[in-house]
């Protein structure tokens, strides 16, 4: 219900925001990335007296600054203009006069989306009176740390009873090739080019990689992606990664699978890659404008100075911690990308939250098993639980129900009916072990597989409940049925 | 009326756990986090304290990877609270 109350700026509620308000603190956060920012306001709201350190210069981390935001506004806006530009006819829209990218243009939408969603976290931190300590922090010893502020200002120490370590991740360097972010560049570069390359070659057929595939292929490049694996997109269900090759395929993608890269060198304004096939040893010369790397990331911990406090790491870099996040110090707790776990960012806020309750209320809830991943390229891909793969190596007994977006009325509305939706259901319960969706809007749709997932729903379940008409989630309802009765609509 | 106390009475198929949720506090032990490898644990002696990336990224002389390692004049300006009202509010007049 809306109030007609005088609109008041939110901010007017709040006492000035004061920088360095205080030097000892309940709970200090390291790192302002979707991890660290959310435990720090959780355990504010739970009555902590909080900080937060981050030394970008912005909130949201690799996420928001470099990552999952900006990509999704280059996508976005990528997919409108191909739209536009190819099916404008089918869809009975005559344009008249050309239809071109605004490549700066296309930047800058990026670059706002970006500066809002910072500046919101901010006004979030203010909200909930979490300092705001912008420099590097590291650790002296085990209950404190040392912030650098990033203004060049007198470096000062904070203290703690708590500390949440929320440093996240960097991309992997390839062996052998270096990275200048201009000609070979990582997730950070290839969003900040200055130009559409004519040619650009990715490293690594994962989800970055394939993202960015999309958003160049669209505007323009000539896209060339390689791939050590024999397939491509890991940890999705093969029948899955097989439609995501054709699909992509069709659209122009030029994919090199079970190929390794031997060489990449900048020679003036062109990279030139060597690769190699892995079953044949055939070696082949490729020259490419733009190398992008993106064979995945690990874990980041420069200048946090564990050593100081003492924490450990894995042989891949990840801090090492117990269920309930905790270091070899219990006050000292890990969470995000920096420690196991899938690098994910919805992931890494399921983990703030359970941190600073395990800190004021000794539990925490973080389901492993239902952290859902999703691809937004065109179709989208989602999936949730596990995928044929995995039920067939631990043998489990499982049905099959799959549904096409081609028998679906929104989809055909929409002239977008490439994909499918995908159940595995236990074979004797119908219990819902896993959703793998291939098809418009299939980041959204996967999260009431999501639901289904944490309660423990069976098929019978979703294909009883009552999904609207015409909408796309009806073809998630029929691939539910599909698993233990005939689908009605195909 | 009629049909919203027949909507009362449909039993659903699904047992939804209902709320709010009583948690009891988990005991303290030390277990290891359910995607740890090989069940490893903090102060194991399996991981070590010494630990720094092989093949660190660093950029050439004269180049940065962080605007904040930027001098102040490149940083970004720190947003007022009008512009934050603005992008919160979304122009709405209207608080729900």
């Amino acid at each position: 219900m809306l109030r007609t109350t005088n609109f008041k700026p939110v901010t007017s509620k709040f006492s000035q925001f004061v920088r360095y308000a205080s030097t000892k603190y309940d709970v200090v956060v390291v790192g302002g990335g979707p991890g660290g920012y959310i435990a720090a306001i959780k355990a504010a709201q739970l009555g902590y007296n909080t900080a937060c350190i981050e030394k970008r210069g912005a909130l949201g981390g690799t996420c928001l600054n470099v990552g999952c935001i900006p990509s999704k506004s280059l996508l976005n806006n990528s997919h409108l203009y191909h739209q536009v530009k190819h099916e404008a006819g089918i869809r009975g829209i005559s344009i008249n006069g050309d239809i071109s990218v605004d490549f700066p243009g296309l930047m800058s939408a990026k670059e706002k989306a970006v500066k809002q969603l910072t500046g919101g976290i901010e006004m979030l931190f203010k909200k909930n009176k979490v300092t705001y300590l912008k420099g590097e922090g590291s650790f002296v010893n085990e209950k404190t740390l040392a912030v650098k502020p990033i203004d060049g200002s007198e470096t000062h120490e904070v203290e703690a009873d708590h500390i949440i370590v929320a440093t996240g991740s960097e991309p992997t360097p390839f062996p052998g090739i270096e990275i200048d972010e201009e000609r070979i560049v990582t997730n950070t570069g290839i969003l900040a080019l200055k130009e559409i390359p004519k040619r650009l070659t990715i490293i690594g057929g994962g989800i970055i990689g394939l993202e960015m595939a999309s958003v160049y292929s669209r505007i323009g490049s000539e896209v060339t992606v390689i791939e050590f694996q024999s397939a491509l997109g890991s940890g999705m269900d093969g029948e899955v990664a097989k439609n995501v090759q054709k699909f992509l395929g069709k659209q122009g993608l030029n994919f090199k699978l079970g190929t390794k890269v031997t060489k990449g060198v900048r020679n003036g304004e062109v990279v030139n890659i060597e690769v190699e096939d892995v079953k044949s040893g055939k070696k082949e010369e490729i020259e490419s404008d733009v190398l992008l790397v993106a064979i995945g990331r690990r874990p980041y911990t420069e200048g946090l100075n564990i050593e100081a406090a003492g924490l450990e790491a894995d042989n891949k870099g990840r801090l090492i911690i117990d269920e309930q996040f905790r270091t070899k110090h219990p006050h000292i707790r890990v969470i995000g990308d920096v420690t196991f776990g899938p690098m994910l960012a919805h992931k890494a806020e399921e983990e703030g939250v359970a941190a600073a309750e395990y800190i004021k209320h000794g539990h925490g809830h973080v389901n492993y098993g239902n952290i859902p991943s999703v691809m937004y390229t065109h179709p989208e891909v989602a999936w949730v639980g596990l995928n044929e793969e995995q039920l067939k190596e631990q043998g489990i007994k499982y049905k099959v129900g799959k549904f096409p977006f081609i028998a679906n009325s929104r989809a055909k509305t929409n002239v977008d009916t490439e994909g499918f939706v995908k159940f595995l259901a236990d074979a004797e319960t119908q219990r819902v072990l896993g959703v793998h969706i291939i098809g418009p809007n299939a980041g959204e749709m996967i999260a009431e597989a999501g639901l289904a997932l944490e309660y423990g729903a069976s098929t019978e379940d979703i294909a009883r409940t009552c999904h609207a008409h015409p909408t796309l989630s009806e073809a998630f309802k029929e691939a539910a049925l599909a698993t233990f009765d005939k689908p009605l609509n195909f | 009326m009629k049909a919203f106390s027949r909507l009362l009475k449909h039993i659903p198929s699904i047992k939804f756990v209902g709320g709010p949720h009583v948690h009891k506090a988990t005991s303290g032990a030390v277990k290891p986090h359910p995607m740890a490898p090989n069940g490893q644990l903090p102060g194991s002696a399996s991981g070590t304290t010494s630990y720094h990336n092989p093949n660190p990224i660093q950029p050439a002389e004269g180049e940065y990877f962080s605007r904040s390692e930027l001098p102040l004049r490149f940083r970004y300006k720190a947003i007022k609270d009008s512009e934050i009202d603005n992008v919160l509010s979304g122009g709405a007049e209207f608080v729900y």
